[in-house]
């Protein structure tokens, strides 16, 4: 953990002792230092103490089962044997041929989007709701985590159209709602990298997340009306809508990972953040440790 | 009372301020007869197709009418840290926020009526027979299409790319009030019977709604220093 050199940082600050020079006591300095340096709660190191030995086993074992190397594992096997399925296992269309194979990913990828934009929207909530970071982490790694995805949808969508429709792209309800959802995710990205003060950022882009996420039925409906060409959804349509058993099998799979997947890089730009945020905190920390003079 | 006493003091001052300065409604008018003007070099439209393509010429004018004003709107409260001001006055934002969206309602309606005007002058179009429904279909949008402006205004002025951003955060959420002023207006503009276009007519009502009551609520947020 990251945490260890704040201890280091907390263990000097108790060597100034009653004999520093600078006059100060010991209390009023670490009361200075708290309040000049806000550490995040999950810096510091005392979620650890208190806790039973019994407790401390079973963290272990779960950080072990949770671990990022276990993550990684399972989501790379989920996505060969998905891979496999796509090209091996599944059958061939009837009409559509080989190129009917993209449908799992695009689809799957298309959920994941959504499903990242949804969690958008609660991180923002909850970061205005309370002031956490960890909302605002949430909600701007799976803006960008999601960003990805959309953009995954957005190039196979095409490559799938133009051999089936015989155009790349038509301003269809459902591609119309998509590239709206990639334009919402690319805002809503601009928008964080362009505000200085990292807790403007949060809050403005917290709103931002939560109008766009409102915005996103209302462009449904209005889009549906406007006009519709995409084929109707295949699970759980209307009738003559259906998939060969296997098929459906390969689809089930393909959604379970990349869900998987983007499990993994979220967890993983939720990590980096909060080393990011950590390191600052220790920079800062250090930056304003009183000087041994 | 003291709710309205305080939108009305927000307004008043934005009238003033434009009174004093004639910045913002006069780039807001030029620049929409500037659509205009430039759309007859790309289309070079008939009678007919200007018929087809005036709705979707008004309303995009409209929409790039309306950035400048709500570029303007937070700009000019930047200078003397008004912005601050406001954040720290002891109102509800959200009162704020009504008072700068009617204000930005009345500019971006007056520019609007210059540029129908300027429209319908260059292109021989008589609004006359449906301006009843399609002042109603007009009004509704902009108040949408103003009710999120005004937010992402203030929040494009906290950026150090206001410009570029503005339209960035405004245009993707607009789309199903810009779709729908559209389709309406087309319908009204034909001579349609109102009940062809009604659907549309409610989703601009539903739109406002719910951006104007989601802004109010925000809007203290936004303010935060």
């Amino acid at each position: 953990m990251v945490c260890c050199p704040l201890n280091q940082i907390y263990r000097r600050r108790s060597k100034y002792g009653p004999g520093c020079h600078s006059g100060r006591s010991e209390e009023s300095r670490s009361e200075y230092f708290s309040k000049q340096c806000k550490i995040p709660r999950y810096a510091r190191n005392d979620s650890l103490e208190g806790t039973d030995h019994g407790q401390r086993t079973t963290d272990k074992v779960m950080r072990k089962i949770l671990s990022p190397a276990v993550h990684l594992f399972v989501t790379l096997a989920w996505m060969i044997v998905a891979f496999w399925m796509i090209f091996v296992y599944a059958p061939q269309e009837a009409t559509m041929g080989e190129v009917q194979r993209i449908f799992y990913i695009h689809v799957s990828s298309a959920w994941t989007a959504f499903l990242a934009y949804f969690l958008v929207f609660v991180g923002s909530v909850g970061y205005l709701w309370e002031h956490s970071p960890g909302a605002d982490l949430l909600a701007q790694a799976a803006g960008e985590v999601g960003f990805v995805f959309c953009s995954v949808v957005l190039v196979t969508g095409p490559l799938w159209a133009k051999p089936v429709w015989g155009i790349w792209w038509t301003w269809d309800a459902r591609l119309t709602l998509t590239f709206v959802l990639w334009l919402l995710f690319v805002s809503y990205l601009m928008l964080r990298s362009y505000v200085s003060s990292p807790g403007r950022a949060a809050t403005l882009a917290a709103v931002v997340g939560i109008i766009g996420f409102v915005d996103v039925p209302i462009d449904y409906m209005a889009i549906r009306w406007w006009r519709t060409q995409h084929p109707q959804p295949v699970i759980a349509g209307g009738e003559g809508s259906g998939l060969d058993p296997r098929m459906f099998l390969t689809f089930i799979v393909c959604v379970g990972a990349f869900h998987c997947l983007f499990s993994y890089l979220l967890i993983q730009r939720l990590r980096l953040a909060r080393a990011r945020r950590e390191l600052s905190a220790i920079r800062r920390a250090l930056a304003i440790r009183p000087s041994e003079d | 009372m003291q709710s309205l006493k305080i939108i009305s003091a927000i307004f008043v001052k934005d009238l003033r301020v434009e009174w004093r300065n004639r910045e913002t409604l006069g780039s807001m008018c030029v620049f929409g007869i500037l659509v205009v003007f430039l759309f007859n070099f790309a289309f070079e439209p008939g009678r007919e197709e200007s018929l087809r393509l005036l709705p979707g010429l008004l309303w995009i004018s409209f929409a790039f009418a309306g950035v400048l004003c709500f570029n303007r709107s937070f700009a000019g409260e930047r200078e003397n840290a008004c912005l601050e001001g406001m954040a720290v006055a002891p109102v509800d934002p959200g009162l704020i926020y009504l008072g700068k969206m009617l204000a930005n309602l009345l500019f971006l309606g007056i520019a609007e009526g210059v540029i129908v005007f300027a429209a319908g002058l260059w292109y021989n179009f008589s609004f006359v027979p449906s301006l009843r429904w399609f002042t109603l279909i007009t009004f509704l949008g902009t108040v949408g299409y103003v009710a999120v402006g005004t937010t992402f205004g203030a929040i494009a002025a906290n950026t150090h790319m206001r410009e570029v951003m503005l339209p960035v955060l405004q245009f993707p959420v607009a789309v199903p009030v810009l779709i729908a002023g559209i389709e309406a207006s087309t319908g009204a503009l034909k001579g349609d019977p109102p009940s062809s276009y009604a659907g549309w007519i409610k989703l601009e009502a539903g739109f406002a709604v719910i951006f104007t009551v989601l802004s109010y609520l925000l809007f203290e947020y936004v303010l935060e220093e």
